[in-house]
């Protein structure tokens, strides 16, 4: 059993993880499975919101082809496209280094909240017009990763927002800057 | 919990605040920045175009543009013509640096809607001399080579008859095995 290996029992001793839980238990608890969650939910949209912004004018046609924000005036469509990468950037780099990582899981969410009905939208919409199986549709939706098969993106997003979710409500700040933040203001009680 | 709602909404906001400023900033280095307040998807065409449109019968033959339209087999055709070699018919590309040097119909002049002022001397000096402009792009639902045909007619005044769209793009161009020049990497 995995419990009973040495590298296991190694590691639950180093961070004082109580043996009477399970191992998923205890993980939980010890802020390992937060770590994961942030520091997936971090690194890719550091990389998605990245990937945007090397061409702010195709990412712009990309927002435009979705038809779901006003074209007038234009500093309204204009602005969200030169933005949105940022945000992704700057929310992704704040989950991942575990400083405001709430609201930046928070704001990660709700764009996944917005873009994910809109990409199925935009599926149903292709899949209408052309008949294919909703299965086999591929698109360039704009979240930087070029062409993409729709169902399995729609999937990866779903899983995204649960890991969003997991972060806010989640009070494991372990190797965070918020731990630091912390660690140095109060003083240690001898 | 109250406490804590509040706080994760100034972090947020925190966030969203930097994310605008750093946002604009890059966007103004760029060079592919975006322009905020110039709309790049305008295709109400004038009242001259919208005349001319309905005299040369367009509706009628497709609904989707109001320009002179030409097919595959007319661009091939003026493409081999001798007097497309001396300048009288002008291919202008108005897609964006990397598709246009991946590969464009040869003697094609690079119009980037979206950067206009870098490319729109030397097509105006070119389509001034031409008695035919060909404007195309990728084809299909790409609609740049459309924004490019209103912006030379509108703006820049070049005759409505001279501006021709070949809305099939690059990619009818390549489906019926037409040489494309690329640039050398």
């Amino acid at each position: 059993m995995m419990t009973s290996s040495p590298m296991i029992v190694g590691l639950e001793e180093r961070l004082r993880l109580p043996r009477e839980r399970s191992l998923a238990g205890r993980m939980l608890d010890s802020g390992l499975l937060a770590l994961a969650a942030r520091v997936i939910l971090g690194v890719l949209f550091v990389w998605m919101g990245y990937k945007k912004s090397l061409d702010p004018v195709a990412f712009l046609k990309q927002v435009r082809m979705y038809h779901m924000l006003p074209e007038s005036p234009a500093y309204y469509i204009n602005s969200i496209a030169i933005v949105l990468p940022y945000v992704e950037i700057v929310c992704g780099a704040a989950v991942l280094l575990g400083l405001f990582r709430r609201g930046g899981a928070v704001v990660c969410g709700a764009m996944l909240a917005m873009f994910t009905p809109a990409i199925l939208l935009r599926t149903l919409g292709i899949q209408a017009e052309t008949g294919s199986s909703f299965f086999s549709i591929r698109f360039d939706c704009g979240c930087g990763a070029g062409e993409v098969t729709a169902w399995i993106k729609l999937l990866e997003n779903t899983g995204l927002f649960l890991l969003s979710a997991f972060v806010v409500f989640s009070r494991a700040r372990l190797l965070s800057l918020e731990e630091l933040w912390r660690a140095r203001e109060k003083p240690l009680i001898e | 919990m109250m406490k804590r709602a509040a706080k994760i909404t100034m972090e947020s906001m925190v966030l969203l605040l930097m994310a605008a400023v750093l946002g604009f900033g890059a966007n103004g280095l760029h060079k592919r920045g975006i322009d905020p307040t110039r709309n790049y998807f305008d295709k109400v065409v004038s009242t001259e175009i919208a005349q001319k449109a309905a005299a040369n019968m367009v509706k009628e033959k497709h609904a989707q543009h109001p320009y002179q339209e030409v097919d595959v087999e007319e661009v091939i055709r003026l493409f081999h013509d001798p007097e497309s070699i001396s300048g009288a018919v002008v291919f202008v590309d108005a897609r964006a640096d990397g598709p246009f040097s991946e590969g464009r119909i040869p003697g094609a002049l690079q119009c980037d809607h979206y950067q206009l002022d870098s490319y729109i001397e030397s097509v105006l000096e070119a389509a001034g001399a031409a008695e035919k402009v060909i404007v195309y792009c990728n084809g299909g639902q790409c609609e740049d080579s459309q924004f490019v045909c209103r912006e030379l007619i509108d703006v820049f005044d070049v005759p409505y008859e001279k501006v021709f769209l070949f809305a099939g793009g690059i990619t009818d161009w390549v489906a019926r095995e037409q040489r494309v020049e690329k640039d050398e990497r």
